[in-house]
């Protein structure tokens, strides 16, 4: 009994990732081309952004690190 | 004869106006008084208590930066109807989409577990214990959304706006010193020098004041509510009242605990209610009753704003227009946001104020980029159209949103390295 219901949630799990995993597969082709017409403007400033966040997280995962040694 | 018949149709014009008005507002005000929030009640409270009446100038200058940004989330959700997480993805593609919606949908929750602290630590003044106090909280948002369409929503939410006005007549109860006031707040100074702890201050102040959930909730509101091109004058004025509203309830706040609390080093407002009870029953329990309100009305505005991200970008049905059965994934977002937020709260030895401040640094991930999406898309032609912005707009916009930006980077600094700005 137990190990049959072990096997219908694994099934419905499968399920359910698959169909997620599908869902965000669809989400990166519709977007997948950005409508925002990339003048040298937008361009620096998501360059700006990106780099910007990388110094950020990475100050946080520093923080974490030498807070837990 | 014909002084009194144009005198009659301009009253009619007048009274038409503002019915138009009430029935087009609400997005800009309940976003703007929803940003005095737990967190943001208890940033003007310390700052009250701190530095009494000496930095109300500086929140003034907060309604026009409040104004140009949620302005522009409004004009970008008329035109483009879609929310701001769909269109940050149509706009920029699935990596800052991705990036925008995970983060959100992050700092929201973790914003709402603040505004639970809030709650439950206000009614704990009442005898309140916080697990009635989540039930409570859970069971009334659940109410409003479950039953009547996104009017009733905003209806009832804008109630709970105008109770968090509690602090105006709490103020003209203790009878301040208005001299005192106009003296030592409006003209601009800096109490002490400007010094590491006053700049912490400010940034505090700043960083409370525009919150990222803030541009996806009224982007989406605005959409839902099916605002049109032809309103965007009156959700200009909606937003500009919002933004008068923040900053009023704001130095309100900051003359009440700067009133009677000057001088007392206070952590939290709960705190501060709990010692003000000692001396005035009344003022005590407007402050808690005032802190309850502001986390309550953070709560109702935080869930929606997930559930209609994840909707938007999911392609679910994500209104509050739509029955259970026609949007069953909305509200389950919704609930379970609402419902996990809540159970942190009862966990015994939670981090909480761990939780607080982790709030503030992991809201510099979010707040620079969506300010950044949201100038691009508002000057991008195929977006906009004819209500792209103005050079005026991008001036004023560009150095406000660098200000921001520069404030809350300071702000999340000095919170993970305390010693690094001396």
């Amino acid at each position: 009994m137990i190990r049959k219901l072990k096997i219908f949630y694994r099934r419905r799990l499968k399920r359910f990732f698959a169909r997620t995993f599908g869902r965000i597969t669809a989400i990166n082709k519709k977007y997948a081309k950005p409508q925002i017409e990339m003048k040298s403007s937008v361009k620096i400033s998501l360059t700006a952004l990106l780099f910007y966040l990388l110094f950020i997280i990475g100050l946080l995962v520093y923080k974490f690190i030498i807070t837990i040694i | 004869m014909h002084f009194l018949a144009r005198l009659f149709y301009k009253t009619r014009r007048f009274f038409k106006s503002i019915r138009l008005f009430l029935i087009i507002s609400g997005p800009g005000i309940i976003v703007a008084v929803a940003d005095n929030d737990a967190s943001g009640i208890t940033t003007y409270a310390v700052t009250g208590a701190k530095y009494g009446y000496n930095l109300i100038w500086f929140l003034i200058f907060l309604i026009p930066v409040v104004y140009y940004v949620q302005e522009m989330t409004m004009r970008l959700g008329v035109v483009t109807k879609r929310g701001h997480a769909e269109a940050v993805f149509n706009g920029f593609g699935p990596f800052w989409g991705w990036f925008a919606l995970l983060d959100l949908i992050f700092l929201n929750w973790l914003t709402l577990v603040t505004e639970f602290i809030g709650m439950t630590a206000s009614l704990h003044i009442f005898g309140i214990p916080p697990y009635l106090t989540v039930i409570l909280v859970c069971v009334i948002l659940g109410i409003m959304v479950l039953y009547g369409r996104y009017w009733t929503w905003e209806k009832i939410a804008l109630v709970f706006c105008l109770l968090n006005f509690i602090y105006i007549p709490a103020v003209f109860i203790m009878k301040p010193s208005v001299a005192d006031i106009i003296h030592n707040g409006l003209i601009p100074n800096f109490p002490g020098g400007f010094n590491q702890l006053l700049l912490f201050f400010l940034m505090a102040n700043v960083g409370t004041t525009i919150a990222p959930w803030m541009l996806y909730f009224q982007q989406s509101a605005v959409v839902d509510k099916g605002v049109k091109e032809k309103d965007i004058p009156w959700g200009k004025i909606d937003t500009l009242v919002g933004a008068f509203f923040v900053v009023i309830i704001a130095v309100f706040v900051v003359i009440f605990t700067g009133t009677v609390l000057r001088g007392v080093e206070i952590q939290n407002v709960a705190e501060a209610a709990k010692a003000l009870m000692k001396y005035n029953k009344y003022l005590g329990a407007a402050l808690a009753v005032g802190l309850f309100n502001a986390g309550f009305l953070g709560a109702i505005c935080i869930t929606v704003t997930n559930s209609w991200a994840f909707g938007e970008v999911f392609g679910w049905a994500h209104s509050l227009n739509n029955k259970i059965k026609e949007a069953p994934w909305f509200y389950v977002n919704y609930f379970i946001t609402l419902i996990t937020a809540g159970l942190v709260v009862l966990i015994p030895n939670a981090p909480l104020v761990t939780i607080t401040l982790f709030v503030q640094v992991v809201a510099v991930t979010l707040l620079p980029a969506s300010l950044i999406f949201l100038i691009l898309l508002l000057n991008d032609d195929k977006t906009m159209g004819e209500y792209k912005n103005t050079k005026t707009q991008n001036i004023i916009t560009v150095m406000i949103i660098l200000a921001i930006i520069l404030m809350a980077t300071l702000y999340a600094f000095s919170i993970l390295f305390p010693n690094i700005l001396r």
